[in-house]
């Protein structure tokens, strides 16, 4: 080591200002370069491994933790990640319709620009109270309606909470559509635009890609989850206002900071949208309260079609 | 009084009005320049960040993060080439160069077994720079740090006073995280720092999830009670993370410790006979059986009697 | 001992079976054809190009093919009971509409399945109900039910026409029919020979399967209702819809029987089976059945409306405004539960014209019915749909809807005519057989025949 050390101080001994290196690339010898030196590393660090057990790995995993796991194919895919119980909480007093959350959502399951897994309404308590913008993505119900019905067992609800659909066995009945209370299912009426060489490979984690005559919905992106990834949605938010993550952590993130789910829902009287039908839905709401914006900015987003229904929906408060 | 408050909103006035002026002196110059700009392009201004983190291992990692300067917005620079060196009493000592991704983020390693150079006594001097390109300017920027230790243990005390309100026969026992943050000086003395900031978090699948907080006393030390329920794995180990944040003496460190205060999860997945699951409800299999059996049953006995009545006279 | 001796002149009455077809027919099979020929047109084409071209969309995933399901159901499995009600109770006045109960029955639940097909956006994976169907869906409760029922009618049936083919066989053999005609007859009779341990097997065959067919088409009938009561949604999640769509179904099935024995006998010339009480008696049926389809409409009206959950308000406020469905809703209302009443109830509107007008008139009222039972609920949820595109939200079918719709019919129409052309439309057999039950003995044939 200290010959190559000594080569790199003559050759590289700068003056300073002299600003320029001198055609060297990136350096990987001796502990020095850009990929975290494992295999020097003296202490590997025990992290929580998905199947709840502690695990010493490389530092590198820390952030993401199961960085190397592929989205599951097949029987596979029923199981669901182990350990995981997915939840998300979204903060309505912080939605302002920036929609990206949508155009992120759209952009990583390659869906057409009509069709949106991920919504955003507008919504009103009463015809007192001030309409707020309401995110919907699919509730993934403990009790699922959708599931419940599907002839052939084309949508299941996973150990992790997921509610996923396998369009390779999508008979394309559309009894889930009609019995989902929370209009969470789209069909794809028309096939669905083309995937890229790279996104052939079908697994019901990622959802693409999606085939013409069967039913699609948000699938809360386990593929991520398995590279320590958040959904595309939380991860597009410019406003942080969807949290995701482990109940059975009780940590939820939005990117920028986690926080207790339980502490977050008990202080924020965090609910659940139609709770009285009994589907115990996976996704929280805290309530529109503090908003830093009138509902009015959020309409700019919207096109005059989306517009015209928004606002007829509102009447109907 | 009442002139007074006068004359300083007088005042505050006349100040505001001249830097009006000057604003739109500069606005003016601004627009100059943009309209000069068509012949003459000129080059966006970048800005450099450089941090240094001391990871787990004690492998040292130093970020970059490179901007530019458009329309008053920060800009990422994707795939700039970053070179690190450090400084050292004979001079710049080349570490590296990395490139940064889509978010202007360069990362770049150092191992425990590179020793780092120091620039004077206790201090080690790291240099980020970019050279430029054809439409950014270059930027340089260093960061001197020294190189702190912080250590954790954890122990648990048992509680000897009984709670007497409680229902609870056993006392809960006291648990304590207790931090160290030193540096070691040339001669290999160990002394403690004070006022630093220490953070506690526990390790969670998408970030880390902060429980604590509190600054080092004049020993170096920090202890934190924890007291929270925590979810951990099965046998209720949870991983906590403790930090140096932001320190302009020490950057970033960052160490781990796993403690058994956590609340076992139990991970067993059962599959219920439900509506949901691909078992069905033991009694919508009985009624289906009932229900199709007592309807095929009176069709074979049917079949029975049909197979007769022409077996009998194949043919008139 | 062969009862050769049977007399076979009694189908020199039926000799539109054993004679060559005549133009008329013929012009009719063939336009019926042309029709059919264009639905399966439309059926490969809805098959190629997907179910874009149907105006089923987000909101409304079914539409008029799932009504015109409802529909065909709803008349198979009413005529199939009304039919072994009758071969049960041995009633002598409803023997001779025992054989086209059947053919109904038989010929719509045939047709039925074909239109929740159309639902259906891959049907190339129709197997996977069978290899990975799940017992929890209504769907396969359906499956299973259907496919339960078109056996059971085809074998009763089949039956049904045994002895007369049996007869057939040996009065066509000496006649100059076509050789065709006559194998198929003597294949048909299965070696039927009168005997009489073949009556006593046959005859305990028929009355096993008309006893488990009528229970067989309630249950399916209301496990299709369930199918819609599973859902959690206003307007459907009822507990009412099981009884209400057997009730609906025994409703049209009167309707539908008016209207064909009202044909036959015209066509035909069976006047001296199918007589004027035969329509006063199926009237007074469809009096009684209106009256009951009142009750449930009331019934289920004023629960929904006396105090009400948002969503079902809107629903509610969709059925009764006329820029909606309030034309479709109180127009089928007023054709069921006015026009029925009164031309039935006053005995000087009261003709077999004007009972077989009504028949018409309440078939189309009760499709209106179950439209109206399926797309403005599937047009009301909880929580709107995202798409915000005019198609999306309002149902609007299209051409290719109409036309399979129009083909259904075709199909039903076609089946019937050259059923007429095999064997007798009254079932010969059956009438000559004693009646033992006589709920209605003071009716005989000769009393009618001027």
């Amino acid at each position: 080591m200290s010959e190559v050390m000594k080569s790199h101080k003559r050759r590289n001994f700068l003056k300073t200002g002299a600003g320029l290196a001198i055609g060297l690339g990136a350096i990987s010898i001796n502990g020095l370069g850009t990929e975290p030196p494992i295999k020097d590393a003296g202490k590997k660090i025990k992290v929580l491994m998905p199947d709840g057990s502690l695990a010493e790995v490389d530092e590198k995993s820390l952030s993401t933790r199961t960085g190397s796991m592929q989205p599951a194919k097949g029987p596979k895919a029923k199981e669901g990640i182990p350990g995981r119980k997915f939840v998300m909480v979204i903060d309505l007093g912080k939605c302002n319709n920036a929609r990206k959350c949508i155009e992120g959502c759209q952009k990583g399951h390659n869906l057409d620009t009509s069709q949106e897994w991920m919504t955003v309404h507008l919504r009103k308590d009463n015809h007192q109270s001030e309409p707020y913008w309401f995110p919907k993505p699919c509730y993934h119900c403990d009790n699922p309606p959708c599931v419940k019905v599907c002839p052939v067992g084309a949508t299941y609800k996973r150990s992790d909470g997921c509610v996923l659909v396998d369009v390779n066995r999508c008979i394309g009945c559309k009894f889930c559509m009609s019995a989902c209370p929370y209009s969470a299912r789209v069909f794809n009426w028309e096939p669905p635009p083309k995937s890229s060489e790279a996104n052939q490979d079908y697994s019901p984690e990622t959802s693409v890609p999606g085939q013409v005559g069967t039913v699609g919905k948000c699938d809360f992106c386990p593929d991520r989850s398995r590279q320590g990834k958040l959904p595309y949605c939380v991860n597009s938010c410019p406003m942080g206002a969807i949290y995701f993550g482990d109940m059975n952590e009780d940590a939820i993130s939005n990117g920028t900071e986690t926080v207790s789910f339980k502490e977050l829902i008990n202080n924020r009287a965090g609910h659940r949208i139609l709770e009285e039908l009994g589907t115990y839905p996976s996704v929280y709401y805290l309530p529109p309260v503090d908003k830093a914006f009138s509902y009015e900015r959020g309409l700019k987003n919207l096109s005059e079609e989306q517009k015209k229904k928004a606002l007829e929906n509102l009447s109907k408060y | 009084m009442k002139n007074a408050v006068n004359t300083q909103v007088q005042e505050f006035i006349t100040c505001l009005n001249s830097r009006i002026f000057i604003l739109s002196l500069f606005i003016i110059i601004i627009s100059l320049n943009k309209t000069l700009m068509a012949q003459d392009p000129e080059l966006y201004r970048s800005m450099l960040r450089v941090d240094y983190e001391k990871l787990y291992d004690e492998t040292k990692m130093l970020t970059s993060k490179l901007n530019f300067r458009s329309e008053g917005k920060y800009i990422s620079l994707s795939n700039a080439k970053i070179t690190f060196s450090c400084l050292s009493e004979d001079g710049e000592i080349l570490l590296g160069t990395a490139d940064t991704d889509e978010n202007g983020i360069a990362k770049f390693y150092i191992s425990k077994a590179y020793s780092i150079p120091l620039k004077d006594k206790n201090h080690m001097r790291f240099i980020g720079r970019f050279d430029g390109n054809d439409s950014v300017k270059t930027a340089t920027k260093y960061i001197d740090i020294k190189d702190g230790i912080l250590s954790v243990s954890h122990k648990e005390i048992a509680n000897e006073e009984a709670d007497v309100d409680s229902t609870n026969a056993t006392p809960v026992p006291q648990r304590v995280i207790s931090t160290w943050l030193h540096e070691t000086d040339s001669l290999g003395n160990k002394i403690p720092v004070e006022n630093e900031a220490v953070k506690i978090y526990v390790a969670r699948l998408y970030g880390l999830l902060p429980i604590g907080e509190g600054e080092t006393d004049t020993d170096g030390q920090f202890t934190f009670d924890f007291e929270k329920e925590i979810p951990g794995d099965t046998s209720g180990n949870i991983l906590l993370v403790i930090k140096i944040e932001d320190s302009d003496d020490y950057g970033y460190i960052t160490t781990s410790e796993t403690v058994p205060w956590g609340m076992p999860v139990s991970h067993n997945v059962i599959q219920p006979r439900a509506l949901w699951t691909d078992r069905a409800p033991l009694w919508m299999t009985i009624a289906v059986i009932i229900v199709l059996g007592g309807a095929w049953i009176n069709f074979i006995i049917a079949s029975w009697n049909i197979y007769h009545c022409f077996k009998s006279h194949p043919k008139a | 001992m062969k009862r050769q001796s049977i007399d076979g002149s009694i189908f020199k009455e039926f000799n539109y079976c054993t004679t060559p077809p005549s133009t008329r027919w013929l012009i009719i099979v063939i336009v019926l054809m042309v029709i059919i020929g264009v639905g399966l047109y439309t059926f490969i084409l809805q098959g190629v190009k997907g179910h874009v071209i149907t105006g089923m969309r987000d909101y409304v995933v079914w539409g008029v093919y799932i009504t015109n399901f409802i529909y065909f159901l709803g008349i198979s499995y009413a005529c199939a009971m009304i039919s072994c009600f009758f071969h049960l109770t041995r009633i002598q006045w409803g023997k001779s509409l025992m054989r086209i109960l059947e053919l109904i029955a038989f010929i719509t639940i045939i047709i039925a399945p074909v239109y929740i097909l159309l639902c259906i956006g891959r049907i190339d994976r129709l197997h996977f109900l069978a290899f990975h169907g799940r017992i929890q869906s209504p769907i396969i409760w359906d499956v299973i039910a259907i496919v339960t029922d078109i056996i059971f009618c085809m074998v009763y049936l089949f039956l049904s026409y045994v002895k007369d083919f049996a007869r057939l066989r040996d009065y066509t053999a000496k006649l100059d029919i076509a050789d065709w005609k006559k194998k198929l007859y003597r294949k048909l009779a299965l070696g039927y020979a009168f005997e009489h341990e073949q009556e006593k097997r046959l005859s305990s065959a028929m009355d096993i399967m008309a006893a488990i067919i009528i229970p067989t088409s309630i249950v399916a009938y209301s496990l299709l209702a369930w199918l819609f009561g599973m859902n959690l949604r206003p307007g459907w999640h009822s507990s009412i819809f099981g009884p209400q769509f057997i009730l609906n179904a025994v409703y049209s099935g009167v309707a539908i029987i008016i209207i064909i024995m009202w044909f036959y006998r015209r066509i035909l010339k069976l006047e001296k089976y199918i007589t004027d009480n035969h329509f006063y008696f199926l009237g007074y049926g469809l009096l009684i059945l209106t009256l009951f389809f009142g009750y449930f409409v009331f019934s289920d009206f004023i629960t929904n409306w006396y105090n009400t959950q948002k969503t079902t308000s809107i629903l509610l406020q969709k059925l009764l405004d006329n820029s909606q469905y309030g034309i479709m809703y109180k127009g089928s209302l007023f054709i069921t539960l006015f026009l029925t009443i009164v031309v039935i109830g006053i005995p000087q509107l009261r003709t077999v014209n004007s009972i077989f007008l009504v028949s018409v008139l309440v078939m189309l009222a009760l499709w209106i019915n179950r439209y109206l039972m399926i797309v403005p609920v599937l047009e009301t949820t909880y929580i709107p749909i995202s798409d915000p595109r005019p198609e999306y939200i309002k149902y609007d079918p299209t051409i290719v809807e109409w036309i399979l719709t129009v083909t259904g019919l075709a199909v039903f129409m076609l089946f019937l005519m050259i059923m007429t052309k095999l064997a007798p439309v009254i079932p010969v057999s059956a009438l000559e057989e004693k009646s033992t039950f006589k709920l209605f003995g003071k009716f005989s044939f000769k009393d009618h025949s001027k």
